[in-house]
């Protein structure tokens, strides 16, 4: 009597979704791997021809400007999340979230906002000079192309990081740690140096390390300070030399540095389990600071506030009303650009976030956690490392496409996919995908199995479950997803310089080359409009943070 | 504890050598009950032992490795198919109430009620409502509810759609002592007014009790005894339920007739006969009230601890063999700790099992 209702075990089903998973993580690894074997494979002529040249320069600069943006990031960082966290003083609340507007603003922003300012025909030299009457080279003024400037732009916008991580870290120390200490006889200012700041390391490291990932990743910035790195040349070599496979052993090299990255961050995550563990969620009772203290505290949290965020927006909003000489069609055209592109890149990586994240629900299989890992790996890869990695394998696979079609049907069909957005969205899947897969699998977290199983005994089939339960509930973290893939799609600059199609144009990128011809007034509408839309995931951070969830 | 006027109904829910596998785990082994119509079971074991697992298969959540799970006539799985959970008409209570958070309290009580009209299903969300002492909170989420009231929603919302079976996983394990105590007999008599057929999970002996018409006594992915509560309590039929249930102590002996044990403390006498051969080394379940206070029995033990209760008082005693006793007397009885007190064994039937050593 139940023949016909009576289903197979579950198991098929399952099965057919965690290969999927698999499947996607091994291509998405593919590029990863390619670049791997070329460390392996590649030639040792053009290779020693760099370790002669250029290598120790890159070496050496891209090991300054680690040290240099680690100084300024934690300067930044941790004074101002301590601050904020246990400290009142004027203006906390507003700086508590106005410490993360920075983030908003890609470094190649930043860093050609500031050469307009103050570059030497820049309006703070010249009203200098007219002050004081002194010519061409008689005085001394910063130079802000330099690898010392490349560092402050790139602490000014990555610090954010390191502070809320580490604000995170001191709100979870409880009040009765602090309180030991002062009845044991420590200051405040001692309970800080020998409490709370060993206590935050690990998350401070943390923070830290997310940092310095993006500063290795980092090309427009370095680029346009003329600031030689690993990014710089591995596309110098790969369009200077033409060489794809001393491109391929330079990205190889900065895989070594991120890793030991990973490595690191991946070691003090595991040491922060030790603290706060038994942390109350009582909220410490805030130091009050008075007068000179306070308004010192002010200054302190607002200085990176306004260099990192309001005085470089204000420059771009003055230049793109004022003096930008800038079609409204090109404007467009460029927007639409960007925002297709970033749709659909949005799209895809959300799509596959939400297979992978069902899969490893799903299925009880080990493999399929691992897919899941190695699918969101290339986060902490530079664009320009992912860049090559994809160019080469879909370069190659187009030509054995070529040849087919020439030989099978006699035709030339191009290269249909390096040679176009396939490349680029290919790319942005492998970049941005563990963003979406963190948003999505934190919202799949909070539906807990049984809410599932109360669906089903309540006569729900699984599709229906997923209509009726997964769908609404769902919908927020997937639009949080989608919107941050978004925005990190729309300010990507260095794969979409490499993988673009020939004269497609986005918006970062029509930025990043009207500023390189020194038409740094040009660029800015473009340049505002990344900014502007970099705000909405900020502003969904600090909602969060307000909201008392301190989380990345 | 309440009598069983149908047991003798026939039987709604029947598992036949059920076996449960994880992997090279077995998480239940053979397990045999059956829970007639209108009956409330529980299953009752430390944690691990595969009740959970048991009640999860039944509800259509785990395959069954073997043996087959039928529920009024109907199959409901076997080792080769398993009908899905939504067509097996079983509801379901989870330990952490799972309540829909996106819904409202009405919302939540309708999911299973598609097929019904808007106006019946108003009408079946106010009957519900009024059914576990919540009326009127229709609209308000789930998360304005106290822990005890999202679990009368969870219950409501299972019974809304008229089940056959309800299965209730440790429904109670997250509310504090007072409410579950107020809560429990409060839901027995809910699933009585309604005569639905129950099965619940549960760790805590004095829930099941307060619950249960059958209990089933689990460890280690075995059922080893489904009756009564005072047959698994009167004739446990092993050692770990003697154990478990009502915490008996064992004192040693040996067969001397069908009816008798020679112990620490005499011949021990039963009205019926124990099982045992003459000669064979047994253990003898001596529960607390088994042991009396008496002044003048030949038999005594030391006094290893004395706990004053209040309205009694409470000792623990070792006898000359090492066996472990303890004995619950009046206050006026005072013996210190150390002295030897004289007690006399009460037991009208013996329950035995073969000596562990």
């Amino acid at each position: 009597m139940i023949a016909s209702a009576i289903q197979t075990l579950p198991f098929r089903r399952i099965n057919w979704l965690s290969n999927l998973a698999v499947l996607v993580a091994a291509i998405l690894a593919l590029p990863i791997l390619v670049i791997a074997a070329y460390v392996l494979t590649g030639s040792a002529e053009v290779w020693r021809h760099l370790a002669d040249t250029v290598l120790s320069d890159y070496v050496i600069n891209s090991l300054l400007l680690v040290v240099g943006v680690s100084i300024g990031s934690l300067l930044l960082g941790v004074p101002t999340a301590w601050l904020t966290s246990v400290c009142a003083f004027p203006g906390r609340r507003v700086l508590t979230w106005g410490l993360l507007l920075p983030m908003a603003v890609p470094a190649y922003i930043i860093a050609y906002t500031y050469t307009g300012l103050l570059d030497f025909a820049g309006p703070v030299q010249t009203a200098l000079r007219e002050i004081t009457g002194l010519g061409y080279g008689e005085y001394w003024f910063f130079e802000i192309r330099s690898i010392e400037g490349a560092a402050i732009m790139l602490a000014l916008v990555l610090y954010p990081y390191v502070y809320l991580m580490s604000r995170a870290a001191f709100l979870e120390q409880s009040q009765s740690t602090l309180e030991v200490s002062r009845t044991l006889g420590y200051s405040y200012k001692q309970s800080f140096f020998r409490l709370a700041l060993p206590l935050a390391r690990p998350s401070i490291m943390a923070g830290l390390t997310l940092v310095l990932m993006e500063t290795l990743a980092d090309y427009g910035t370095v680029k346009y300070f003329g600031v030689t790195t690993f990014t710089t040349g591995i596309f110098r070599t790969f369009y200077g030399l033409g060489d794809a496979a001393a491109a391929a052993q330079l990205a190889a090299m900065l895989l070594g540095f991120v890793s030991i990255l990973i490595l690191l961050e991946r070691y003090s995550r595991r040491k922060s389990r030790y603290h706060g563990g038994n942390s109350q969620g009582k909220q410490a009772r805030l130091i009050k600071l008075e007068g000179a203290a306070a308004w010192g505290a002010t200054l302190y949290c607002f200085t990176p506030v306004l260099v990192g965020f309001l005085l470089p927006a204000g420059v771009l909003l003055y230049w793109a009303l004022t003096q930008a000489d800038f079609t409204a069609a090109e404007f467009i055209s460029l927007s639409w650009n960007s925002f297709y592109l970033a749709t659909t890149a949005a799209i895809i990586a959300v799509v596959l976030a939400l297979l992978l994240c069902y899969a490893k629900r799903l299925s009880t299989r080990h493999h399929v956690k691992t897919a899941v890992t190695i699918a969101g790996l290339g986060y902490a890869l530079p664009g320009t490392i992912i860049a090559i990695g994809v160019l080469i394998p879909l370069a190659w696979l187009d030509h054995r496409l070529i040849a087919f079609a020439k030989n099978t049907f006699g035709i030339d069909i191009g290269l249909v996919l390096s040679g176009t957005l396939v490349a680029l969205l290919f790319a942005y899947t492998v970049r941005f995908l563990a963003v979406s897969l963190g948003a999505v699998q934190s919202g799949l977290d909070k539906i807990k199995p049984s809410i599932d199983f109360a669906g089903r005994s309540l006569g729900c089939t699984p599709t229906q479950v997923l209509k009726r339960i997964h769908v609404p509930l769902m919908r927020s973290s997937v639009l949080t997803a989608l919107l941050i893939v978004f925005v990190d799609v729309l300010k990507e600059l260095p794969a979409t310089l490499i993988l673009r199609p020939f004269n497609f144009n986005t918006l970062a990128v029509r930025a990043f080359e009207l500023a390189s011809d020194e038409r740094l007034v040009d660029a800015a509408p473009a340049s505002l409009m990344i900014v502007l839309v970099g705000l909405a995931p900020v502003i969904l951070l600090s909602r969060s943070i307000a909201r008392g969830k301190h989380t990345i | 504890m309440n009598a069983q006027p149908h047991t003798l109904v026939t039987p709604l829910l029947t598992l036949t050598d059920i076996s449960i596998a994880y992997g090279d785990h077995l998480a239940v082994s053979h397990a045999q009950m059956q829970l007639a119509d209108g009956e409330i079971g529980c299953l009752l074991g430390p944690s691990g032992c595969g009740k959970s697992t048991l009640l999860r298969a039944i509800a259509g959540f785990e395959p069954l490795q073997s043996g087959q799970l039928s529920m009024g006539g109907r199959i409901l799985a076997t080792n080769q198919q398993m009908l899905p959970p939504e067509k097996r008409n079983i509801g379901m209570v989870f330990q952490d109430v799972a309540l829909f958070p996106h819904l409202n309290i009405a919302d939540n009580i309708a999911f299973g009620l598609q097929k019904l009209s808007r106006k019946e299903r108003t009408a079946r969300i106010t009957e519900l409502l009024k059914l576990v002492g919540l009326p009127g909170v229709e609209q308000r989420f789930p998360h304005s509810l106290s822990g005890g009231q999202q679990q009368r929603i969870a219950l409501a919302r299972a019974l809304a759609p008229r089940p056959q079976l309800l299965l209730l996983d440790e429904p109670f394990s997250g509310l504090d002592a007072k409410l579950r105590e107020s809560l429990v007999p409060e839901v027995r008599s809910i699933l009585k007014t309604l005569g639905i057929s129950a099965l619940m999970v549960s760790h805590d002996q004095h829930e099941a009790f307060a619950i249960a018409d059958k209990i089933g006594v689990m460890n280690d992915g075995q059922v080893l005894q489904w009756a009564s509560a005072e047959e698994v309590y009167n004739q446990p039929s092993t050692h770990f339920v003697a154990e478990f249930i009502g915490h008996g102590d064992f004192i040693h002996g040996t067969v001397h007739c069908p009816n008798c044990v020679d112990s620490a403390l005499g011949r021990l006498r039963s009205e019926i006969p124990h099982g045992f051969n003459a000669g064979e080394q047994v253990e003898v379940l001596v529960r607390l009230q088994n042991v009396q206070y008496d002044a003048g029995s030949p038999y005594s033990a030391q006094i290893q601890q004395r706990t004053f209760r209040g309205a009694n008082i409470l000792y623990s005693l070792l006898l000359s063999n090492g066996d472990k006793l303890a004995c619950l007397t009046d206050p006026s009885v005072d013996i210190p700790v150390g002295a030897a007190m004289p007690i006399r064994p009460e037991l009208q039937n013996l329950v035995a099992f073969p000596a562990s050593h």
